[in-house]
């Protein structure tokens, strides 16, 4: 018999290996969320948390919104600790910071949806999420996802999360972690 | 004629024989070929004929030309080179899976790097559909469960147009 790799059968399966190679440098909110309906394979191999992880790396240079899907995984890739403060006014106005404790850093979670119930004068669509570096003292925004024209409050989303070095953000719906990983945030260093 | 110059030059360089899997045999300065790494172990295993039964001529000739451009690489040329790689990527997608599939069987790094980021930009923002075309990728969900896994991130199935389009 004849090997062949390729159009053996009707069914002429894409390679997994080589859908993989292709599949990690699409981006999340444009391509890969859909792509999950390609396929069951597909589908598979885009929610596995080795393909999670790969994805994370390959475009973590690639200094853009990122939105990382996790299905009950998240402990793989969520480490400890995160220094991440909730503000509802625009960078630089710090004074106005509504909480910040040390105490986030170790226990995995900073729970957002608890900073921002303090402050009661809160509207949803005035929230912002800073980062700020220890080492020099400098705060920055993080902005939200940036998806149209679905509007994605910070209410909505429950969790900071340190992911490696960058700061993200947990939101969970039933079975579904979606973890968006602000490029623009500093890294902890 | 100037061959006598160039003839004794190639002399001194290590010539290695590729063979396709429909059996034409193609020559190459072995500085060319070892930039794929799986010659490049067969090179250091002392072969010097080497049978590449998963690539045809078609795909090899195409896989030489890059090789050859590459191997001219230098730091004065790069403009060149970003050039060659633009017009390498432009044919059908058949024609891209075919030479994206014998990339990786040879482990040349940077063209697989080349075609799957092209093919990658090619494809986002198309329809479900429309990859399914593509690839040729027969739709394995009972309506049911396509709703169902399509409606984790909904919100992305409504964002807009997507690309209908199979090339």
């Amino acid at each position: 018999m004849a090997t062949s790799t390729k159009d053996d059968d009707d069914g002429h399966n894409f390679p997994e290996d080589l859908a993989r190679e292709i599949l990690v440098r699409l981006s999340v909110e444009l391509s890969l969320l859909l792509f999950k309906c390609v396929c069951k394979s597909w589908c598979t191999l885009i929610k596995s948390s080795s393909f999670i992880s790969d994805h994370f790396h390959y475009n973590k240079n690639k200094r853009r919104s990122q939105l990382l899907i996790v299905y009950d995984c998240c402990e793989d890739i969520v480490d400890s600790g995160s220094m991440t403060i909730v503000s509802e006014d625009k960078i630089g106005e710090t004074s106005l910071i509504a909480k910040f404790d040390h105490d986030l850093q170790g226990q995995g979670f900073g729970d957002l949806s608890n900073l921002i119930e303090e402050d009661n004068s809160q509207r949803e669509d005035n929230c912002s999420i800073l980062s700020f570096d220890f080492d020099n003292d400098v705060f920055r925004e993080i902005g939200g996802p940036d998806i149209t024209p679905y509007n994605y409050n910070h209410l909505d989303l429950t969790s900071l999360i340190l992911l490696d070095d960058s700061i993200a953000i947990l939101n969970s719906t039933e079975s579904v972690y979606d973890i968006w990983v602000p490029f623009n945030a500093l890294p902890i260093l | 004629m100037a061959s006598s110059s160039s003839s004794s030059k190639t002399g001194l360089k290590k010539m290695l024989t590729l063979k396709s899997s429909d059996g034409d045999e193609f020559e190459l300065e072995e500085s060319i070929v070892i930039q794929c790494q799986t010659i490049k172990h067969m090179v250091e295993d002392g072969f010097s004929l080497i049978p590449l039964q998963n690539v045809d001529t078609k795909t090899l000739t195409k896989i030489i030309e890059y090789m050859k451009k590459h191997a001219e690489k230098t730091e004065s040329n790069k403009e060149e080179i970003k050039n060659f790689n633009k017009e390498f990527v432009k044919g059908s997608f058949d024609d891209q899976f075919e030479l994206v599939s014998a990339a990786n069987y040879l482990h040349i790094n940077g063209l697989m790097d080349l075609l799957c980021q092209s093919i990658a930009d090619r494809i986002n923002n198309k329809s479900v559909r429309a990859v399914r075309e593509i690839f040729n990728i027969s739709n394995d969900y009972t309506p049911d469960e396509e709703e169902k896994v399509r409606d984790e991130h909904k919100w992305a199935h409504e964002g807009g147009e997507f690309d209908e389009s199979l090339d």
